[in-house]
């Protein structure tokens, strides 16, 4: 004899417990990735140490407002010129030494689209959530990749004097513009990879690297 | 056709066959041409220009023009070029490109790619804005700035979907796209189908979800995006570094977003496509056009009602009731739960004191899981679904006739059968992207349609006869009409003499249904019933499409026999664009017969009375079989109110709402010494239950459906389980097992290759036939092949003959006087069913809040109804209060009430156990009752902004002549001859 019934009594946990219990998670996450914690700590550091962050560093974790007007600020002739001139310098960077650099880029370009993904999705993960982060594979590849791109950036002048002249780049045009045809590719068949160029990754991921800093909403 | 062309291509001879466009030639020959207004699955549009090459050295657009032997085609030429240029920066003279802050940009957006395959770097047209506003609805948005009036979206509205709502209005100064005669989109006829924001070639017509949410760039708020654009702009100089930035910046979303082909859970139609996610967010659904049954196209459910997956009102845990209350608790105590249970019922009563119940909702595996836990498991042929709520009347009538019961054909045959004969099926609401098919061949290629039903629904307005019958009576003027093309000598003797038997008893059964007694019993007129006659005669094919309208009577079996009849007198089957099409509800109504939750059958209907047949199945399941038929879905409840069964398991299907006497069906589950109810949403059901268990819908999980045209398709999972619920066919493995049958499956595919190897009808049947896209449409051989078309070579019954079937008219119910209007009921097309899943999709909800009672002007007159007066309808078995309504789609004493409700208007409370005489299905559509007004004001139910309210502009097309004849237009090609001086 069951009567019809609405109601749901749920399933509740003592927020006490719940608080120690998130302690205790992150005290073990910080203890099994000390060396990816100490490699972020020298990222942010470097990322320090060659201003890229003074941009971002006034906006991090500010409202929509902050946005708007840096990127009010960004909207003026001479910004945009030195944005730009900082591209073409990591166009060509990304010319040179193709095979070595492939496979890191690749790699650094998926650790910014991981570290996209924590920006915009978990709203409410905070710093748990970030820490948590450090118990995916994929972020600290990520991380580490990173790392080493940070530490390559602007030491190795050598390879600066291999850089092609731009007149090359003018004079073959096709070699900027990745002519395969695109299409949107769905999850039934394995991924389709693609790989445009390789400066390609390099300038986009800078490019991303500023608002992504940035964070949204 | 097979006349072999010579063709000179860029000065290389070619040589082919195929009748076809100079522009899909070159496509297959990989010669890049834009074509921004091309759609394959929409043809030729011919508004862009941009697809101009010389042919014969005259400029055409090659999407137009058919390619004739001895052409001489030039694509490559500086003047072809130049001409193709033009009508590219006419193009972005209407489109901004802001690629890297657009969200279109997704790798698959037309305009930068054929701005980047022609190597454009400037424009000499600015861009500049048509003044007028962007103009959205709660699903998609329209940018008036952003559209280069290809018109493809305008040819998707008014002649796939034929809605009619879109045209473009090329009077305007600057033209663009408008709804109706120029208004919101919510003031329109817009059904929100989608199809407009699926074919666009940019972000012009945009999906709202996919705003601010596809790009890395894109979630930016208005007054931070003009400043956005201007920097992307300038660092971005000239288009080469716009198109390899966002080019970076697209490849960086497809790591992002998932693209993961699934199928549409709404209705029987089986639409698939693309669902596009980030994380749990739904940005957008992407029809493809290899998609077998629906190609580009969907209705708003499928298109835009999967909020549902995300609500917060799924279910995460397992409940177990305490006395008057539920407790959430872990999976754990819950299959203990059901463990203790069901062993007890077992060792006290025996295993028919146990009872199953599948889903047409749930995938076939799922159902095959079921069935095999109640029979090889627990013992028991008590196992059903609830195609007996709708479907089983249909499929009885075509294993009488012609041995198989599904549909004859694919959807493919609907659309090329001279005519379409609908009885009791409100097509465009129930099985939208069918009715679609159906619209498109009357509007475009003259085929005729007939419609009997009750109701003027959408498809009546548009028939070219529309018939209505008094209710239940649908087999008088079936048997009628055939008989009349008998004495005619319409019949067709030869394929009667060849394919069919019992034809002579047949026959003769037919003497009492004259004209005369036809008028009499149905009231059409005699004229009526000649007429119908006549047209099947003169139509070289004939398909005939029914539903519930005729299921749902207490001799619904036999009228669906009497439709077989009437096609196989007149020989219309065994070829394509004709037979009898069965609309399945459900979206695996088909297949969740298929797959055996019957009492009497196995799966691919074969007999627990086959000792063949279970020796086969206890061999692989290593146990022996009940020969005994079980209980169906009906018989279960009476036999718990007698008290034989105690025990219910229950998945994915709202019984106490959707049942007949649903008040009869409650009392019978508060009886039940243990029930178990699995489903997404806690559903009026769910409130009877002993334990509750969360099952995962069909985006978190993999498995197969079989659609109306008999068709196997694969769902892939697009996302995790919610909380801890978990895919049907993993909780029945692990009740199964709890009951000792060592189930090892860990993919669905692994219970498939079961099931086909068990089952001859679809022996070849397997996950890898059926990749992607892929589907396969049953009897399936061993090596693969389907069958698309039924009966080609012989019916599946004795001899390969079909057989004609005498029947007898059953009375419908008979009321007392007092009870005095005629119940109609059915579905609406925006809520599937009840709407637990429909009503949480905001735009949905506000567009149609409620149910409603449609009532005729007549009875608005003669007991002072209006839109929105209260009334409480009642029947001999219960009553509903609902708001009215004035409609002049349904007539005099006739009132429809939709289904989309589970609450006090729900329909259910009418109805009686009254049901078809062969198959128990409820006879829902016999329901009669009083009324009684409860309020004379009150608001409408349905507010003005639904679709129903509309001022449709029917046109063929996008009228491009009248783009044409604008004095500011000059064909590109004319503009290059005079600039060139030739
Ligand atoms: S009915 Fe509405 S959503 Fe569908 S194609 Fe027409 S305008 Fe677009
Ligand atoms: S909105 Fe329509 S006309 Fe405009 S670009 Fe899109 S499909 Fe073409
Ligand atoms: S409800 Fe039916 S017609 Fe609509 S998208 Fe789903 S399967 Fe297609
Ligand atoms: S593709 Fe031929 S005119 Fe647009």
């Amino acid at each position: 004899m069951a009567k019809a019934t609405t109601i749901i009594h749920k399933m509740e946990k003592d927020p006490k417990e719940l608080h120690e219990q998130q302690v205790k998670e992150i005290e073990s996450l910080l203890v099994e990735h000390k060396d990816s914690i100490e490699d972020v700590l020298t990222i942010i550091h470097q990322l320090r140490d060659r201003e890229v962050l003074n941009l971002a560093h006034g906006a991090l974790g500010q409202s929509e407002h902050v946005v708007h007007r840096i990127v009010t600020a960004m909207d003026t002739k001479e910004t945009t010129q030195s944005i730009k001139n900082a591209l073409l310098i990591f166009e060509l960077l990304g010319t040179v030494n193709m095979n070595e650099l492939e496979p890191i880029v690749l790699k650094l370009n998926h650790g910014i689209k991981m570290a996209a993904e924590y920006d915009h999705s978990d709203q409410n993960a905070g710093t748990l959530g970030l820490i948590r982060s450090l118990n995916d594979k994929e972020v600290i590849e990520g991380m580490n990749v990173l790392m080493k791109f940070v530490k390559g950036f602007g030491v190795d002048e050598a390879q600066e004097e291999k850089i092609e002249p731009q007149l090359e780049r003018f004079e073959h045009p096709e070699k900027e513009m990745g002519t395969q045809k695109r299409e949107s590719t769905s999850n039934t068949k394995p991924t389709r990879v693609y790989a445009p160029r390789l400066f390609g990754f390099i300038t986009g991921a800078l490019v991303l690297l500023v608002p992504l800093l940035i964070k949204k909403k | 056709m097979t006349q072999t062309m010579t063709v000179t291509i860029n000065g290389k001879r070619e040589m082919f066959k195929n009748n076809e466009s100079v522009l899909e030639r070159l496509q297959k020959m990989d010669m890049q041409v834009p074509s921004l207004c091309y759609h394959p699955s929409l043809g030729a549009i011919e508004t862009c220009d941009s697809c101009i090459v010389k042919v014969n050295g005259e400029f055409v657009r090659s999407c137009s023009t058919k390619i004739k032997d001895g052409d001489v085609v030039d694509s490559l030429g500086a003047d072809v070029h130049e001409a193709q240029l033009i009508a590219m920066d006419r193009m972005l003279g209407n489109h901004e490109l802001y690629c890297t802050v657009c969200d279109y940009n997704n790798g698959n957006c037309e305009i930068h790619n054929a701005v980047k395959e022609m190597k454009i770097s400037h424009q000499e047209t600015p861009h500049s804005t048509k003044e007028s506003t962007v103009n959205r609805n709660a699903f998609y948005r329209y940018d008036p700035d952003q559209c280069i009036l290809c018109g493809r979206c305008v040819e998707a509205c008014q002649d796939v979907q034929v809605t009619e709502t879109l045209s473009i209005d090329w009077n305007l100064k600057r033209p663009r796209v408008i709804w109706d005669k120029d208004t919101t989109i919510d003031d329109s006829s817009c059904v929100s189908c989608g199809h407009c924001s699926t074919v666009c070639p940019c972000n012009a017509m945009l999906e709202v979800g996919m705003e601010g949410e596809a790009g890395f760039l894109t979630g930016i708020k208005e007054e931070t995006f003009r400043p956005m654009v201007n920097i992307t702009k300038s660092v971005e100089t000239g288009y080469e570094s716009l198109m390899t930035i966002s080019d970076v910046e697209a490849s960086m979303r497809e790591e992002r977003i998932k693209k993961t082909k699934t199928v549409c859970t709404y209705c029987g139609v089986g639409c698939a496509f693309d669902v596009w996610t980030k994380d749990r967010k739904i940005l957008k659904i992407q029809p493809q056009a290899e998609a077998p049954a629906n190609g580009i196209s969907t209705c708003v459910k499928g298109k835009f009602g999967w909020d549902y997956v995300n609500s917060e009102e799924r279910l995460t845990k397992p409940l177990i009731r305490e006395g008057e209350s539920f407790r959430e608790a872990e999976w754990q105590e819950a299959l203990d739960l059901i463990e203790s249970k069901f062993k007890k019922t077992l060792n006290e009563k025996g295993s028919d004191a146990l009872a199953f119940i599948s889903s047409s909702k749930c995938t076939n595996e799922e159902s095959y899981l079921m069935q095999k836990l109640a029979r090889g498991v627990i013992g028991t042929n008590n196992i059903d679904n609830c195609s007996r709520y709708c479907q089983s009347p249909a499929t009885m009538g075509l294993w009488r006739t012609v041995g198989y019961g599904g549909d004859s054909g694919g959807i493919e045959d609907i659309a090329k059968a001279e005519l379409i004969i609908s009885i009791g099926s409100n097509t465009v609401e129930s099985h939208p992207v069918l009715s679609t098919r159906v619209k498109r061949a009357q509007k475009l290629n003259g085929q005729k349609v007939i419609v009997a039903d009750l109701r003027k629904h959408d498809l009546a307005e548009r028939s070219d006869l529309f018939v209505k019958p008094s209710p239940g009576s649908d087999l008088v003027w079936l048997s009628a009409v055939t008989k009349y093309i008998v004495d005619q000598g319409w019949h067709d003797v030869a394929f009667l003499e060849k394919h069919v038997s019992d034809v002579e008893e047949y026959l003769s059964s037919l003497a009492p249904y004259t004209l005369d007694y036809a008028a009499e019993v149905t009231h059409l007129t005699k004229d009526e019933l000649i007429t119908i006659a006549t047209m099947i005669h003169e139509a070289k094919t004939t398909a005939v499409l029914w539903a519930m309208g005729v299921t749902q009577h207490g001799g619904g079996s036999d009228t669906s026999t009497a439709i077989s009849n009437l096609l196989l007198v007149t020989g219309n089957y065994m070829k394509p664009g004709a037979g009898s099409y069965p609309l399945r509800g459900h979206n695996n109504v088909q297949g969740a017969s298929d797959f055996g939750s019957m009492p009497d059958r196995l799966p691919g209907y074969q007999y627990v009375t086959d000792d063949d047949v279970r020796s086969r199945f206890e061999a692989s399941w290593g146990v022996s079989l009940s020969s005994v038929p079980g209980l169906n879905n009906h018989e279960m409840v009476d036999s718990i109110h007698e008290g034989e069964l105690d025990v219910l398991y229950l998945k994915g299907e709202d019984m106490g709402i959707v049942d007949a006497n649903i008040n009869y069906v409650q009392s019978a589950f508060e009886k039940l010494s243990f029930f178990v109810v699995q489903d997404i949403f806690f559903t009026k059901t769910c409130q009877y239950a002993d334990v509750v268990l969360p099952a995962s819908p069909s985006l978190e999980k993999e498995g197969t459906f079989v659609n109306t045209e008999r068709r196997f398709q694969r769902l892939y999972q697009a996302l995790e389980p919610l909380g801890d619920s978990k895919p049907d066919w993993q909780i029945i493995k692990e009740i199964a097992n709890r009951m000792g049958a060592g189930w090892s499956y860990s993919h669905p595919s692994e219970i498939m290759a079961e099931a086909a190897s068990l089952t001859p009808l679809f022996a070849g049947v397997s996950y890898d036939r059926l990749e992607g896209y892929d589907s396969l449409q049953w009897p399936v051989k061993e090596d693969g092949t389907d069958t698309p078309l039924l009966f080609t070579d012989g019916f599946a019954l004795p001899g390969g003959k079909a057989r004609l079937w005498p029947v007898e008219w059953t009375k419908p119910l008979e009321f007392e006087e007092e009870y005095d209007l005629h119940v109609n009921n059915g579905r609406l097309l925006e809520h599937f069913h009840e709407g637990n899943m429909t009503y949480q999709t905001e735009g949905i909800k506000k567009k149609t809040p409620n149910v409603f009672l449609e009532v005729s002007h007549e009875l608005a007159n003669e007991r002072e109804l209006e839109d929105g007066t209260t009334v409480r309808l009642t029947s001999p078995y219960g009553s509903v209060k609902v708001d009215c309504i004035v409609t002049d789609r349904v007539v005099g004493k006739q009132v429809y009430l939709p289904m989309n409700t589970s609450g006090e208007g729900a329909i259910n409370y009418l109805t009686s156990s009254h049901s078809d005489k062969d198959t128990d299905t409820p006879a829902y559509k016999e329901i009669s009752a009083k009324m009684e007004v409860l309020k004379q004001k009150n608001q409408s139910p349905l507010p003005k902004t639904n679709h129903r309210y509309g001022n449709p502009q029917p046109q063929i097309g996008v009228k491009v002549e009248d783009k044409w004849a604008r004095s500011d237009y000059t064909f590109p090609g004319d503009l290059v001859k005079r600039r060139r001086g030739m």
